[in-house]
This record gives structure tokens, sequence and C-alpha cells, in this order.
């Protein structure tokens, strides 16, 4: 369905605008630290959802990507010294090569088998950061306080104050989303999403299935490791805790709560996930129940998550104006189809 | 490498059959992929716990629970997971991924976040003298045990009638819903049956590991493994799976303990890379 034909409640244009101006306006709002954390989780179930929603690849171990970017930028700026931009690249560059050789050894089983040996992956790379204390400080963690180089520092500006960091977080995300938007909707992005509907039709028709699959992994596990090294240098201090599986549970939940099926989801889901944990976390220790429920009601009965309980919304809402305009009687049936097309 | 490592190795073994098996079971039959199968362990673990601490014995846990978990593993299945038969299988993962989740966060809200002794019973205390080591009595109860459930297990496949129908729905589902059989209740048994394989073999392990709220998760991804390396719905490919995983942890646990979950995906990645369809599965 193309995006452009008809707006969706408002011109798409103005609603992105609008997005941007949002997003812009956040830290007067929010907490800038909140913020944050919103635009990093955003940014890894964005390229999560490149997998998912338009390839169709279930992986359950996305951070295995996130704590290899995390573990990259810490690495080489504690041991190398590396000033933040070159580390930052360091550390996607390391995360798009882990998703290359991970992919290689995975992409040719599908469906569950994906799935167990992308966790599989990520298990080993827990494991491995976990036990070798020497290089990664184990289960003490690396601490980015007190080193050499400043990792909040990009070229002349300090990037101390949480809002100076939260415009600095903004750009990179703004950019890599603009990015994947445009992936999504180039030739790359049919073909993709044609592997998701039917791949044997892909294949007959002489395209490459497991290029184009590789492709998208490297991708999507290059940008999850830029929100993991995000993550890094907003918090300053690297724990093998960040590729634990319940990350890469949590960046499923975001993705399918918020919507797989559409571009946004992945941010509205987020959205619920960073604003309810920081909300609910305050009353309730067990607030993981609510998202845990959550994620099973929209899982069984809410398909296309809230992006698509919205989206449905909508189209009852215009189609019931469009009858009332011509003054059709107001209840009738299968009005969400005929007013689509 | 000693003998007595070994056969560490059979125990933790024989617990993962036990799990795989239900997995592998209720894979075959409905093709249904259930990632839950670790929380229904980890009830069977705190179920004993709450029995014995109760008063009640240990074998009446042993009773009991693997009861109360299969009960609970058919009314989830009747209720939440009958319109996903059919489906995706990511579909299924990610639902009982899920319902996981909220298992492991219920038990933490009812029994709290630290984890819970339980002891073995006074009968199986102490040792056994096996010749070449004197061996505590409760292991080589419990691989006594599952083995004779494993054999029972696959005497009623093999010999009995309901074997039959089980094993003919696993290869043609709608053929035997054709011959008059309710293949809607055979399936609900046999995940309550599976379940209730986990449930005893959390009951079984309580003992040997303890009982806390993350045992659930940990254990899921390892008989995962199991049966992905044995093959996903051969009988004997659960048990070779589960024997292999199970004595690799306990000698990797030996020689080089801080790898030795690593090895494990290891063996499970060279596994799927050789033969694609574990050890024992048909293509």
């Amino acid at each position: 369905m193309s995006a452009r034909l008809r707006p969706w409640l408002l011109p798409r244009r103005l609603m992105t605008a609008g997005g941007v101006l949002l997003l812009i306006g956040f830290p007067f709002v929010f907490s800038s630290l909140l913020a944050t954390e919103f635009l990093t989780w955003s940014l890894f179930g964005l390229s999560f959802n490149l997998l998912l929603g338009y390839t169709g690849l279930l992986s359950f171990g996305h951070a295995l990507f996130f704590g290899m970017g995390a573990y990259g930028l810490a690495l080489s700026v504690i041991y190398l010294q590396t000033p933040m931009p070159v580390a930052l690249a360091l550390a996607v560059s390391a995360s798009a090569l882990t998703a290359l050789l991970v992919g290689m050894l995975s992409i040719h089983r599908g469906g569950i088998y994906f799935a167990m040996l992308t966790l599989a992956s990520a298990q080993v790379f827990y494991f491995v950061v976990l036990s070798w204390t020497e290089f990664t400080g184990g289960d003490n963690g690396l601490s980015l306080r007190g080193i050499p180089v400043s990792v909040r520092r990009v070229a002349s500006w300090q990037l101390d104050s949480p809002t100076a960091f939260y415009y600095f977080v903004l750009a990179i995300f703004l950019v890599a989303a603009l990015f994947l938007w445009r992936l999504t909707d180039s030739p790359f992005g049919r073909v993709i999403q044609g592997i998701r509907e039917n791949e044997l039709r892909v294949r007959c028709l002489g395209l490459h299935v497991e290029r184009f699959k590789l492709v998208a992994l490297t991708i999507s596990g290059a940008l999850s490791g830029l929100a993991g090294a995000i993550n890094v240098i907003q918090v300053q201090y690297v724990h093998p805790n960040l590729s634990h599986w319940s990350v890469s549970g949590e960046v499923i939940i975001i993705s399918l709560v918020g919507g797989s099926q559409s571009f946004f989801g992945p941010v509205v889901g987020a959205a619920v996930f960073v604003f309810l944990s920081d909300y609910l976390s305050r009353f309730w220790d067990r607030w993981i129940l609510v998202l845990g429920v959550i994620f099973v009601v929209v899982t069984l009965y809410m398909r296309g998550g809230i992006v698509g309980a919205l989206d449905a919304g909508r189209c009852r809402w215009t189609s019931w104006i469009a009858r009332r305009r011509r003054g059709a009687p107001l209840k009738a049936r299968g009005t969400a189809e005929t007013a689509r097309r | 490498m000693s003998l007595e490592h070994l056969f560490n190795g059979l125990m933790l073994g024989m617990i993962y059959v036990l799990i795989a098996i239900g997995i592998g079971m209720i894979f075959g039959m409905m093709n249904f992929v259930n990632f839950g199968h670790g929380a229904f362990y980890a009830l069977g673990a705190y179920l004993a716990y709450t029995i014995g601490a109760a008063g009640g014995s240990f074998w009446l846990a042993l009773v009991l629970a693997p009861l109360l978990v299969g009960i609970l593993g058919t009314a989830v299945e009747r209720t939440l997971l009958q319109p996903l038969h059919g489906g995706e299988q990511s579909l299924h993962l990610l639902v009982t991924f899920g319902l996981a989740l909220i298992c492991q966060e219920l038990t933490i809200l009812i029994w709290g976040p630290i984890g819970k002794p339980v002891s073995v019973p006074a009968f199986l205390r102490g040792g056994v003298d096996l010749g070449f080591t004197v061996y505590p009595r409760y292991r080589v109860f419990v691989v006594a045990f599952t083995v004779v459930v494993a054999l029972v297990l696959w005497v009623c496949l093999e010999r009995t009638r309901l074997g039959a129908i089980i094993r003919a729905g696993t290869e043609r589902a709608e053929m035997v819903n054709a011959l008059g059989i309710n293949i809607g209740l055979v399936f609900t048994s046999v995940f309550g049956l599976g379940c209730a394989m986990a449930g005893l073999a959390g009951v079984l392990a309580a003992p040997l590991v303890g009982v806390n709220p993350s045992m659930g998760m940990s254990v899921i991804l390892l008989a995962f493994v199991v049966v992905v390396i044995g093959g996903l719905s051969s009988f004997a490919g659960a048990v070779v799976g589960g024997l292999l995983v199970g004595v690799v942890q306990a000698l990797s646990t030996l020689y080089i303990p801080a790898a030795s979950e690593l090895v494990i995906f290891l063996v499970m990645a060279v596994v799927l890379i050789l033969r694609p369809h574990g050890l024992m599965g048909q293509v």
C-alpha cells in the first residue's frame, strides 16, 4: 500500500514534520535522559523490524548486535583511546561484521532454526563477555568514567549535559531513520518484502534470496550496534547484561506491541516500553508482568500491534465520515474493505 | 575423565531428555513450538517446594506436582493456544515466550525473588558404593527413575493403541480425524502429558539445582538445543540429544568451566550445519 496515495489522517508531510517537532521539543516536557533512552530503543526497534516486519525473519538474538556495538565502543575508547566518532564507526562495523558472520551460518535455515541459531549466537557472546574478565571486566563491567578520552566529545563540542547529548542522539536517529525509510521504499525494500510474502516466488524470479536476507541482517545488525554504542555513551558503563537474552526479548516485544507491519510501529512500542518502565517501576517491582500480558494479548488478538489497531480504527472513522457525507445509512457491514481502495 | 563425571552427565542428560520428549511430542504432533516448556519445569519445581513446605513428602510431590502441571498445561492449551494451531511457527514462539515471561514474573510474585531449597528425601540421602566411586544415592535414583519413565513412555508409544494414534497423528493428523478419532482431544492430552513430563523433570531437579525464578528460562534454551540436536520430532532423537548435551555439559564444566555454556551452543551450531534436521530427524 503506497504511502503517497492518501493522507493518513493529515497529510503525511505534516505528520512527519509534527513528529520531528515533537522530538525536538521532548526535553522540555520529559527528562532528557528518558528521551535519549526512548531514541535508543526506537533505533534498536526500527533496525530489528527491518528484519522482522520487512524481511519476515524472526531473530531471537539481536542482543548480540546491541552488545557488540556497546562493547565495540567501550573497548575502543578504553584500550585504543579513539575519539568518540571513530569509536562509533568501529562499533557499527563490529556489529555489522558480526551480523554478516552469524548470517552466513544461519540464513539458510528459516523459521525457528534461524531464531534458535541467533539466540545461540547471542548466548555465546554473552558468556564470552561474562567470562573474559581480563579484557571485558566480566560481571563487573567496564566504566567509562575517568578514562583519558572524553567519550562525550565530538570535534569541539563537549556533550556532557543530558540535553546536549539528546540532540546529538536525535540527529543520529533522524539520519538513521531516514536511511531506513528510504531503504524500505527502494527496490531492495520491495525485494525483501517479497521474500517475506513468498520466498519461492522471489527465487523463481531469479533473485538471490540468501544474499538479500544477508544484506538485510547486516544492516539490521549494524544499526542495532549503533543503538548499543549510543546507550554506552549515555550511561558511561558497559555490562554483559546488555547482551542478555532479555534484551533480545525486549526488542521483540517493543516491535510487536508497536506494530511490526508498519515502519513506525517500533517507535510507538519503544515509547510504550520506556515510559511504562519508568512510570510503573516506581510503584511495582514486577512491572514486566504488565508488559508480558500486553505482549501476549497483542500477539494473540492484535497482530498489527498498536499502529495496526490505530490504522483499523482510522479506516472505520474515514469510511464513517464518507458515508455520512453521501447520506448513506450509518450502520453498514464490511465497510473497512470498501473504504480501502 | 572419571566415571563419576560421566554419570553426572548422564543424570543431567536424562532430565533434559524428559523435557525434550515433551517438546518433541508437542512439536511432532501439533507442529507447535512451545517456548513455555521451561515454565512448566519451573512450576513443577516450585510445587515440589510448596508441597514439601506444607508437610508433604517428596514422593507425594513426585506424583502430585506433575499432575497439577499437566492439568494447568491442558487448561492453557485449551484456552489460549487453540487459535494458534496451524499458524506460523514464529507466532507460537512469540506467544509462548510471552507466556513464559509472565509465568516467571508470577513465580517471583508468589514465591519471592530468592531461590528456595528443596531437600532430598531421607530415604535417598547418603551414598551408594558403585564400585568405582561412592555416588550420591539421590542421583542414582534420578537416573533410574527417568530411564524407567522414558521406557514406559516408549512402550506406550510403540505398543499401545493410544501410542499408535499419537504416532499417526504426528504424520497425518487429518487422516486420523477422518477415521473418527477425536484428534483435538488427543492433541490436548499430548500437550498436557508433555507439560507433566516437564513438571516431573522439575520435581526431580529441585533437590539438585535448587528452585529459583530464572530456572525456567535457563532450561528452555538448553531444552531446545537438545531437541534441535536430536531432531525435532524424534523420540530417539530427544534421548540421544539429551544424553549428549548432558554429558558434554558435565565434561566441559569439569575441563573448561568458563566456557561450558559456550560449548553446548557450538555443538548445536555444528550439528545444524552438518545435519540440518538434527542427528535423528527425518527430512
